[in-house]
């Protein structure tokens, strides 16, 4: 083996080593400039997010552990973004409430560490290496949920989660040992070839895609969302229902693809089945939430569902629009979840009424809300509407008619909660509205990239087309 | 074309910038953004009349079929210039009529971006760009409805409309995918091409629902409509420009412009000419009970739009023709008598058509346009009114089927409407002026000049009905792939049917004018209907959804974790025992299993005591003490069957758990048994379910043939290449040494998120009471 | 033996999805120790189990001489015992914080949804 090899884990390497600067920098930095830990931890991730746009060439490793190509590569990238903009968003949350607590860094350390998991974890060859990725992206998000434990909320959705989180691997696990059992094998490339839709593998498979029901909330394992977003510190729930979703269904996607692709006649019935509950019951658990964070929860439930419609398909386009979707989604859902965010730092206030007439006292930030509410519902011209839109064609071409029709059903079902809060913004008036404020520098800056994705990447094409070439990869 | 439609988006972003500029004197100028995209577009006159469709394609997704595509046919044509021509005198108008408002940039802002939205509806080819503008349009409709955003109706009625009209543009999403993937192409104009093979589809009906859905919705059809009325608490030039002229005629154009892709067969054209008629009617009667200037315009509006959809299903080449006349009639009448409503409006502080009378004293300007409009309105000669009604005529008495039907309705229409016209264009300029309006000022030369200049137009186009034949009338109907080179529009016909049907629309019209005087006790009496109502059982549905949703949240999100469990678990249970019991049928195979010795006999039995122990005793100390017995007889275990580091990692793992759990846990209260009986059976009952059918799976494995062939190949090349004897050890420390590495992260992350807990101090003035 | 062993693995998950449904938390913590240790046995179970050959080359030899026990289903099982113990460890460690903050072992306290907020 090459030295020069272990540059295809350049994204895990890197991240490592910064979490490791953080781990060192906590020890030097004296006690009173803390919070300058939160600018190296934010300049650091930057150059790495920068850094890994630079081309990496298709290949594995340790005899087919870990693998990479372009497309795993591009994902990577879009997480680190995602990422990028959830540390600028949290970062005066940190500054002003964490640094307190001296637990500044160990946020980043934990958030870092997570992410590592999520590489490793899509990086993954085998079910072994996917295994500890699955563990390594959880558990420090449970601590991280936990991080106000103070608060009652806090803890209690640190509990939710790591009680939750234990429950699905250890399902996980006992669907990868069964597919082990029949396959006789734990890597990807050999369990394709030796994989036949008996019983056992189909109940393996079951158990292995419960797991990650989990963790993508599909329903019916969605239940600890919406009391772990509402707990857990804003940053913690964005982080969940962003990146931890989208890496989750990404995995999982590529693993319905390639290795689970003899199976598809077993899971084609299943995700239809819980495509359709996912969305309704997002939905309709939406439609009652009082508290941001709690409806944000039950709408990214039902974005979820949508995201199936991709994931049903088992085509190249199916892998693409879910790809662009994921992208989109990160984009839409931080800028919903950097409003609420900036809002609850500054006031405390997280329910729907408080933001009754928001758009008379913050107009910027009230219509950074709404474009993300739109692309969040899917109204065009927002890029939402294309990720969406894209979706419904993938499905719509294997012949899912009543399957889009249902979903696009929802879409307007989900309109109407989406329209809630846009009233609350816009439309009502409050005796005690949101005062004026302005967001300091990193605040801003998360808020302008999110925005700026979901004007631009609906309506820059090249991207989808790029996406769909990459996604041969994974496609044959 | 894109920059035609793209300017409005521009000036919006302009204004965004800029708008300061705009809100005072200089507001007036931003009409001549109007203005230019309207003589751009006339100047396609003499291309389009002599045929020609003019095309651009813009590539946008490819590898979708999805493009930019524009077409600009004689349909798309007429929608262009009535939406830049009304637009224009719109943007003129309102400069006056909003003068000095706040926000007045505002509002052009939103009104450029409705206008650039409904450019692009009309001029798209392709289905999902189309399906973007309308989107658009209830977006930038939203805004301006909602624009007086102080007063509570006009953003609830704001709502509403979006509300109805984005329903109408997912149903418009639905048909859109549905043709997309039935044509295998999202352009219109390739889909022409196909009109045999896409009625013959097996979701023909499906499609056009789904078309239906958003058109009858955007134009306000019966049991749609109750959007229209409401959304006229929005500013006058909104409802002249959006609720009379162009964005609820989007509805009608959507229906032309599939006419010939889907049009022409009997589900169509049935379901157009009853929908199109119980509108017409419905809401004519309506205007009977209004006394509000506005309501009254709003439900004739609606009437017109169900004339139209009513034209459109009877899909003749003489109900074209019809239809094409009366959008412009409609459009140069309404829109007059919405910007004279504005200015009574403005200028008397009422709308009340009960008090208004003998403005023409004060304001004769805008009672010369009130009063040709409604005389176009009305039908009556020379007016292009007359026209269109004579057309309308022409082409019922000419229709097939329950001719009879058709013809008394769409009279009895044009009666009632004849009435609605007169009551909005002439009562309140007619009769003594009340002591109280003899103050009432002129309003500014912007404010009338536009809506005389529509209604002198509407009598100029009667007069001279060629102005309008083959650059506009004709083009519409080559649109609609019908032979148009026989038209020939007159205002004399003839003394024939459809003239004495005109008399007698005139002539009951005008009685009923003259006899029935609007008055509040008639509007009390068609409130007590309320109930009934498309509105308020759609209000009630809503209700119910919502009562139903919250009922539904409470049972199931009810954050008890173990209720999520139990549903989780019943869940698997029932999964993975319709498989397994569905399918397969348990064989042992007693040859092939190991003996077992009394050791490992003994050792079973300790454990499941042990298990049993756990679970039932009432101590805590003892309940994990049994659960480290459990741990060790797993550990004896892994020793008997030729594991032995598996044993040693159970063995160290099981006792500091042990021992962390009596460290950290002694301090917590007594260890109560909280649950009743009826749920400790409820969840053994459960469990053992579950448990059970772990242990036939685990049976059924056994039964399939071994295959190991990775097993083999770590165990062969264990010491050849890594030079261990261990293969365990050697899996882990070298052929899979990454894993071990990222095992080893998750333990270290799990000891620093340890170490956080134990080092943060609980105050107590952070613990909730 | 290998009846037994699906007994014993049936035994410990039902007991542990049972401890799960308790309200006690330490009762929960409980139930999912019992769970894993369930799982690790049913991928021992499922590798085969063989007796008196653990995978270890002898002393004398380069490769294995006679049957040998699976290694696989060992590495993977001691990967997640290690890694249930990170998870357990701080699963405890909370429930004791979190105890601190809350004043209760009830998991039914803890169900903060719409109701109150």
């Amino acid at each position: 083996m090459e030295l020069s090899s272990f540059f295809l884990m350049r994204h895990e390497m890197a991240l490592l080593a910064i979490a490791l600067i953080l781990i060192i920098a906590e020890i030097f930095i004296p006690k009173q400039k803390k919070s300058s830990a939160v600018h190296l931890a934010i300049f650091l991730f930057g150059i790495h997010t920068a850094l890994g746009f630079f081309p990496l060439e298709e290949n594995s490793l340790f005899g087919g552990m870990f693998r990479t190509n372009s497309l795993i590569h591009f994902f990577k990238n879009v997480l680190n973004i995602g990422v990028f903009i959830l540390l600028l968003q949290s970062a005066d949350w940190i500054q002003e409430k964490i640094v307190k607590l001296n637990r500044g860094t160990e946020f980043f350390i934990l958030l870092f560490f997570s992410l590592l998991g999520m590489y490793f974890m899509i990086s993954a060859g085998d079910f072994l290496m996917f295994y500890v990725g699955l563990e390594l992206s959880t558990i420090p998000v449970a601590a991280l949920a936990a991080f106000e434990l103070m608060k009652r909320r806090s803890s209690e959705a640190g509990i939710k989660l790591i009680l939750s989180a234990a429950l699905a691997s250890g399902v996980s696990l006992f669907g990868i040992s069964m597919l082990y059992a029949t396959s006789g094998s734990i890597y990807f490339d050999d369990i394709l070839v030796a994989i036949s839709p008996n019983n056992l593998t189909i109940l393996g498979f079951i158990l292995f895609f419960a797991g990650m029901a989990f963790k993508i909330s599909l329903v019916p394992f969605h239940f600890w969302t919406a009391d772990v977003y509402e707990g857990a510190p804003i940053s913690v729930a964005s982080y969940l229902s962003v990146i931890s979703k989208g890496a989750a269904v990404f995995i999982l996607m590529i693993l319905m693809f390639t290795v689970l692709k003899p199976l598809m006649e077993v899971w084609e019935n299943m995700i239809y089945v819980v495509a359709l509950a996912t969305m309704f019951v997002g939905n309709l658990f939406a439609l009652r939430q009082q508290n941001m964070k709690r409806f944000l929860a039950f709408s990214s439930i039902a974005q979820a569902g949508f995201i199936l419609l991709g994931l049903i398909t088992g085509t190249q386009l199916g892998t693409a629009s879910v790809v662009y979707f994921v992208m989109i989604y990160i984009f839409s859902n931080l800028a919903a979840f950097g409003v609420v965010q900036a809002i609850s730092l500054k006031t405390g206030k997280e329910n729907i009424d408080d933001y009754n007439g928001l758009y008379r006292t913050n107009p910027r930030l009230s219509l950074i809300m709404l474009l993300a509410l739109f692309s969040l519902a899917g109204i065009p011209p927002v890029a939402g509407f294309f990720g969406k839109f894209f979706l419904y064609t993938a499905a719509a071409r294997e012949g899912y008619y009543l399957l889009v029709f249902l979903a696009v059903v929802n879409v307007t079902i989900s309109l109407y909660y989406y329209l809630l809060v846009v009233r609350a913004m816009f439309l009502r008036q409050s005796e005690n509205p949101i005062p004026f404020f302005n967001n300091k520098l990193y605040m801003r800056l998360g808020l302008g990239i999110t925005v700026i994705g979901i004007l631009v990447l609906g309506i820059y094409s090249p991207l989808y087309d790029y996406i769909y070439e990459l996604s041969a990869a994974f496609n044959h | 074309m894109l920059t035609a439609i793209l300017l409005g988006f521009l000036f919006a972003l302009f204004l965004v910038f800029a708008g300061k500029f705009f809100k005072g004197k200089l507001a007036v100028v931003s009409s001549i953004i109007p203005l230019s995209l309207f003589i751009y577009f006339a100047s396609f006159i003499p291309r389009i009349s002599s045929g020609e469709v003019i095309r651009r394609t813009y590539e946008w997704v490819p590898s979708f079929g999805v493009n930019l595509g524009f077409s600009l046919d004689g349909l798309s044509l007429l929608f262009s210039l009535m939406i830049t021509g009304i637009g224009f005198l719109v943007y003129v108008y309102t400069s006056t009529y909003l003068k000095n408002h706040q926000y007045l940039d505002r509002f052009y802002a939103y009104l450029s971006v409705f206008m650039g939205a409904m450019l692009g509806l009309v001029l798209s080819d392709n289905i999902i760009s189309m399906f973007v503008f309308w989107e658009l349009t209830s977006i930038s409709s939203f805004f301006l409805i909602g624009f007086n955003n102080t007063s509570e109706a006009s953003r609830k009625s704001a709502l509403t409309a979006l509300g109805i009209t984005g329903f109408g543009g997912f149903s418009l999403l639905a048909g859109a995918l549905l043709l997309g993937s039935m044509a295998g192409t999202y352009s219109i104009t390739e889909m022409l091409s196909m009109k045999e093979a896409l009625a013959g589809h097996e979701f023909y009906i499906l499609a056009v629902i789904f078309i239906f859905g958003a058109a009858f919705t955007k134009s306000a059809q019966f049991p749609f409509h109750f959007w229209l009325p409401g959304a006229m608490k929005a500013p006058t030039p909104v409802s002249t420009y959006l609720h009379s002229a162009t964005m609820v005629k989007a509805g009608v154009y959507l229906l032309m412009r599939f006419t010939p892709v889907l049009g022409d067969t009997n589900f169509w054209n049935t379901t157009l000419i009853s929908v199109g008629a119980i509108t017409m009617l419905y809401s004519a009667v309506h205007t009977l009970f209004r006394t509000d200037l506005k309501g009254v315009l709003a439900y004739s509006t609606i009437s017109a739009l169900g004339i139209l959809v009513f034209l459109i299903g009877l899909g003749s080449q003489g109900a074209f023709l019809a239809a094409a006349v009366f959008i412009i009639v409609h459009a140069l009448y309404k829109a007059t008598l919405f910007l004279v409503t504005g200015v009574i409006d403005l200028q008397s502080g009422t709308r009340n058509v009960t008090v208004l009378a003998g403005l023409r004293k004060v304001m004769m300007p805008v009672a010369v346009a009130g009063i040709l409009a409604a005389i176009s309105s009305a039908g009556i000669p020379p007016s292009i009114g007359f026209l269109g009604k004579e057309l309308t005529y022409e082409a019922s008495t000419h229709s097939t089927g329950l001719v009879i039907v058709i013809v008394a309705a769409i009279v009895l229409t044009k009666i009632l409407l004849l009435y609605a016209g007169f009551v909005a264009g002439i009562k309140p300029f007619t009769g003594k002026l009340p002591e109280k309006f003899s103050e009432v000022k002129m309003p500014g030369p912007l404010m009338w000049v536009p809506p005389l200049l529509l209604a002198i137009l509407g009598i100029v186009f009667g007069i001279f009905p060629a102005l309008i034949e083959s650059s506009l009338v004709k083009p519409v109907v080559t649109a609609l792939s019908k032979d148009a080179s026989d038209i020939h529009l007159a205002l004399w016909h003839g003394f024939n049917t459809v003239l004495i049907l005109s008399i007698i629309t005139i002539v009951v019209g005008i009685l009923l004018y003259l006899f029935l005087k609007p008055s509040e006790k008639l509007e009390n009496r068609i409130g007590k209907l309320e109930p009934v109502s498309p509105e308020s059982i759609l209000k009630k549905l809503t209700y119910f959804f919502a009562v139903f949703s919250k009922f539904w949240t409470n049972v199931f999100q009810n954050g008890y974790l173990r209720n999520y469990v139990t549903t989780i678990v019943l869940f698997l249970v029932i999964l993975v025992g319709y498989i397994f019991i569905g399918n397969s049928r348990l064989v042992i195979d007693h040859t092939q299993l190991s003996q077992i010795t009394a050791y490992e006999l003994a050792v079973t039995i300790i454990l499941i005591g042990g298990v049993f122990y756990t679970v039932f005793t009432r101590s805590r100390i003892g309940a994990v003490a049994a659960m480290g017995v459990v741990g060790l007889a797993i550990c004896l275990l892994f020793v008997f069957y030729s594991a032995p580091d598996l044993a040693m990692t159970q063995f160290s793992i099981d006792t500091l758990t042990v021992i962390l759990f009596v460290l950290v846990l002694y301090r917590l209260p007594k260890y109560l048994v909280l649950s009743d009986y009826k749920m400790r059976i409820r969840d053994g009952i459960l469990s053992l379910t579950f448990g059970g059918l772990i242990s036939l799976l685990a049976l059924q494995v056994l039964a399939e043939p071994v295959n190991s062939d990775i097993g083999d190949f770590y165990a062969k090349n264990a010491y050849l290449m890594a030079h261990g004897k261990n293969v365990v050890n050697v899996i882990l420390v070298d052929f899979r040494g990454t894993d071990t590495l990222i095992e080893i992260s998750v333990l270290a992350i799990a000891a620093i998120g340890v170490y956080g807990l134990l080092k943060l101090r609980v105050k107590s003035s952070d613990r909730p009471n | 033996m290998e009846i037994l062993f699906a007994i014993i693995i049936g035994v410990l998950y039902a007991a542990g999805i049972y401890m799960i449904l308790r309200r006690s938390l330490v009762k929960l913590i409980i139930g999912i120790i019992l769970l894993g240790n369930g799982a690790n046995l049913l991928i021992f179970l499922l590798g085969r189990i063989s007796e008196g050959a653990p995978p270890i080359i002898p002393e004398e030899s380069k490769v294995f001489l006679e049957a040998y026990a699976d290694p696989v289903p060992q590495a993977l099982i001691l990967t997640a015992i290690v890694i249930s113990f990170g998870l357990q460890s701080f699963a405890i460690i909370l429930v004791k914080r979190a105890h601190k903050v809350v004043k209760t072992d009830d998991l039914d306290e803890m169900n903060a949804t719409d109701e109150d907020s």
